[in-house]
């Protein structure tokens, strides 16, 4: 019995490493080429699968740095992800400690209403907030953008903090009320400690929109705000190519945030999920 | 973790009241936030829908009655945009949810390198999707360069021209690309808080794989799909960026959905009255569709 | 659209008549777009419908295609034996005439601007007057050879033996813009300016949905038939609620 299950068990194991690497190549592999097309020619690059085995060159990441500054651009997505995240932290917290624990009447309502403001195409408004940005003045400015990206950010913060905050036992929070302790301290002792991780892994997830945010980014800002987004998007000219520095643009523009990503990915997964799962 | 449900209800959840404005305090600079940002929008979208407002035609101002609204509610492709906009959400979903279930249960499986094959599955959701739909169209799919056109040739099969011809299924497929790292993600970690002890005990009472699938596992997935449901449908239904770097909504009207449409009356007719129309079109439907969903499947999440 | 424009004004047709009706539906327009349909379907490659210049480029400096009608700003890069593998095998001429030659071939330009948002408007300026002078040719000339030089920006280029000697395409370019005139393009009389264009703001809009309609019967999704039937009511929408017709 003992020898039989072991064989059959490793050979159970051999045929999951090869289906489970198999899916994952698939699945990667269109990144994968990417990275492999920004170190082509650009003539490699448009000539497909022809140019398998090619001598890697990084004439396009060079390129791609003098073209424009990188660094630039990327600070402007850092600071922009991060501050529209923490802004709409500091903002939605407290909205979704207060629908999950002091629920009225129309909290219900609150939330159908926030999440369906995140379901209106942005081409609706297009026209009303480019003007309101022309006439304020907040035109390529980063401030301006940041503010479009925590509004945009907001109702997921608040609907995935919520669904988490309903799933806190409600003992915890009682006893320290009956400590005596006030609202400030309830948040901040007893109930931020138990969120940590859900907190961590909304703010995650709104970074990667917030990173990825690819319209109100292209048509608010030119130069001075303009983060990674319209950096790309400047490689996309009708005339004349630039797959490969496309290619080597995307990958610098990804690589931070899915080292990021890979660091943080079992926070990322528990609060992706409303609380749903544990 | 224990077991919470018989602590959970109305009644638990409500702490004892000490002031009534409290709640309106804690609230109050989200919902003035979201208000700000989504009623001033809205209203100045409901405005110009009344107003006859192009942006190269400075001269056209006035109350614009109805014209506007016929304007639009007449267009041949209005109908077509939202069929397609139902399709896109409703196969990306299928797609997403049925693949990232059977993922998820792989992925819950031991075996060699597992984690970094994880990583690899994620990845595509930190991609920028004109990105990613511009690597699918000119790398991958091209019939003539593509790589899948390379492998239908070596094993004798003509080429598709993915984007002329099936021009909706090539951005299911890229828009599904993109969202399954998410649903994979979710549901995996929704398949590991599956008690041990009672995929065990199915095993001893002789459950085969797919007893296991069809009574254990797929109730207990209930509610993570219903998370990821809402939360695709959020930015399904607003696809824009990857249509418009592929086939610019066409041929003809077939990849047009509710949010290429406005932006085709924004940008490209200049009609920002004809525009707004839209805009209003599209916040009833995503009214409507928030509505459905917190009503249908919301309902998981609380159980 | 350009290069279907410039084929619907040699096949006679026009975009509008004088009173501004849509012409789409006329004999003119449906022998155009047949022809370039089958065309495309019976020589054309597999990703005719949506391949920009990028595309085309690459397949014709790679000898994938015999024949490749558009602007002549890509002459340069295809007599460049370093770009492209048919540089010393390729040839340029007119695009071919069918009922007149009116309107045949296509007048566009390209602008640098400076956005009045400009902190440095001053130096932009002075990169504009430097990258269109003499000297800048000069430069591109020497540097990276003298088929590279940017065509058709000044006349003084043409002046060039240099120039003419390396660019066996510049004689024609310099004769394709004298000869092209958006005021006399079509067979029949014309409210409107431009070629391969309508100088009317709704153009875009009605050229980019027309556009995608041909590509449709193209690839084959619909009849050429049912494509110029839904072009004539699109134009016939847009046009009315411009209040061109009523």
């Amino acid at each position: 019995m003992p020898s039989k299950s072991r064989n059959h068990q490793l050979r159970a194991r051999l045929l999951l490493t090869v289906l489970g690497w198999a899916v994952a190549l698939l699945v990667f592999f269109p990144i994968l080429w990417m990275i492999l097309t920004s170190f082509k020619t650009e003539k490699e690059a448009v000539a497909g699968i022809q140019h398998l085995i090619f001598r890697p060159t990084l004439q396009n990441y060079h390129d791609v740095q003098q073209r424009a500054n990188y660094a630039h651009f990327a600070w402007n997505s850092i600071l922009l992800a991060c501050g529209s995240t923490l802004a709409a932290l500091l903002i939605g917290l407290p909205a979704a400690y207060s629908m999950a624990f002091r629920p009225m009447r129309h909290t219900k309502d609150m939330l159908v209403w926030m999440l369906s403001t995140r379901m209106m195409p942005a081409a609706g408004v297009l026209a009303p907030i480019y003007l309101l940005f022309r006439d304020g003045n907040l035109l390529d400015t980063r401030s301006g953008l940041l503010a479009v990206d925590t509004l945009m950010n907001l109702p997921i913060v608040i609907w995935m903090l919520y669904a988490f905050f309903r799933d806190v036992p409600a003992e915890i929070l009682e006893a320290g009320r009956m400590d005596g302790a006030g609202y400030l301290r309830e948040i901040f002792s007893l109930l931020l400690p138990l969120s940590m991780p859900s907190i961590f892994s909304t703010s995650l997830l709104a970074i990667v929109l917030a990173w990825n945010e690819a319209f109100w980014s292209l048509i608010l800002t030119a130069a001075k705000a303009a983060p990674l987004t319209v950096y790309i998007a400047s490689f996309s000219s009708p005339e004349g190519l630039f797959w490969a520095k496309l290619s080597a643009a995307s990958t610098m523009a990804i690589l931070p945030i899915l080292v990021f990503g890979w660091i943080s990915q079992r926070q990322l997964v528990r609060g992706l999920t409303f609380g749903a799962v544990k | 973790m224990p077991d919470l449900s018989i602590t959970r209800g109305p009644v638990s959840r409500r702490l004892p009241r000490r002031h009534t404005l409290a709640p309106f305090l804690l609230q109050a600079p989200s919902v003035t936030a979201l208000l700000l940002w989504s009623i001033v929008p809205l209203v100045m979208t409901l405005w110009f829908s009344f107003r006859r407002y192009n942006l190269l035609e400075p001269s056209q101002t006035g109350f614009a009655h109805l014209e506007n609204y016929r304007y639009l509610l007449g267009d041949p492709s209005l109908g077509p945009a939202i069929l397609n906009t139902f399709l896109l959400v409703g196969w990306v979903l299928v797609i997403t949810v049925g693949l990232g279930t059977l993922l998820a249960i792989l992925y819950d499986q031991d075996f060699f390198g597992r984690s970094v094959t994880r990583v690899m599955v994620v990845a595509p959701f930190f991609v920028m999707p004109t990105v990613s739909a511009l690597i699918w169209k000119d790398m991958l799919l091209d019939p003539e360069n593509g790589v899948v056109a390379f492998l239908m040739r070596s094993v004798g099969l003509k080429p598709i021209n993915w984007f002329g011809t099936a021009p909706l299924t090539s951005i299911v497929l890229i828009v599904s690309w993109q969202w399954l790292p998410f649903a994979v993600l979710t549901l995996l970690t929704a398949v590991q808080s599956l008690d041990q002890e009672r995929k065990e005990a199915a095993r001893m009472d002789g459950a085969g794989p797919l007893a296991m699938f069809i009574y254990i596992i797929r109730p207990h997935l209930g509610r993570a799909i219903a998370a990821v449901t809402m939360v695709e449908t959020i930015f399904l239904l607003t696809v824009f960026a990857e249509i418009l770097v592929t086939t610019g909504g066409g041929p003809g009207y077939s990849t047009t959905n509710l949010s290429y449409l406005v932006y085709r009356y924004a940008l490209l007719e200049t009609d920002i009255g004809a525009a707004s129309v839209g805009g209003v079109l599209a916040i009833l439907l995503a009214n409507l569709v928030a509505l459905f969903l917190m009503r249908s499947i919301a309902k998981n999440l609380d159980a | 659209m350009a290069y279907i424009d410039t084929l619907v004004n040699t096949f006679g047709g026009r975009w509008f008549d004088m009173h501004w009706n849509p012409q789409i539906n006329t004999s003119a327009w449906r022998s155009a777009i047949n022809y370039y349909v089958r065309l495309l379907q019976d020589y054309g490659p597999p990703t005719a419908s949506s391949n920009g210049f990028n595309q085309n480029l690459t397949l014709f400096e790679n000898g994938h295609c015999a024949m490749w009608v558009d602007a002549t700003t890509a002459a340069g890069t295809l007599f460049d034996p370093r770009e492209s593998a048919v540089a010393n095998n390729v040839a340029v001429t007119s695009a071919p005439v069918a009922v007149t030659p009116l309107g045949s071939h296509l007048l566009w330009t390209w602008a640098l601007a400076i956005p009045s948002t400009s902190r440095h408007s001053a130096q932009a300026l002075e990169f504009v007057q430097w990258a269109t002078s003499k000297q800048y040719v000069q430069l591109v000339g020497e540097t990276y050879g003298w088929t590279l030089v940017p065509p058709g920006t000044r006349k003084s280029t043409y002046e060039q033996a240099q120039y003419l000697r390396a660019a066996p395409f510049a004689q024609l370019t310099l004769e394709s813009i004298l000869t092209a005139d958006p005021r006399r393009a079509t067979l029949d009389p014309v409210p409107y300016v431009g070629i391969q264009f309508v100088g009317i703001p709704q153009f875009p809009n009605i050229g980019t949905q027309v556009g995608q309609l041909i590509a449709a019967a193209v690839t084959g999704l619909e009849s050429t038939d049912e494509v110029l039937a839904t072009s004539q009511a699109v134009t016939e929408r847009v046009m009315r609620r411009a209040g061109y017709i009523h």
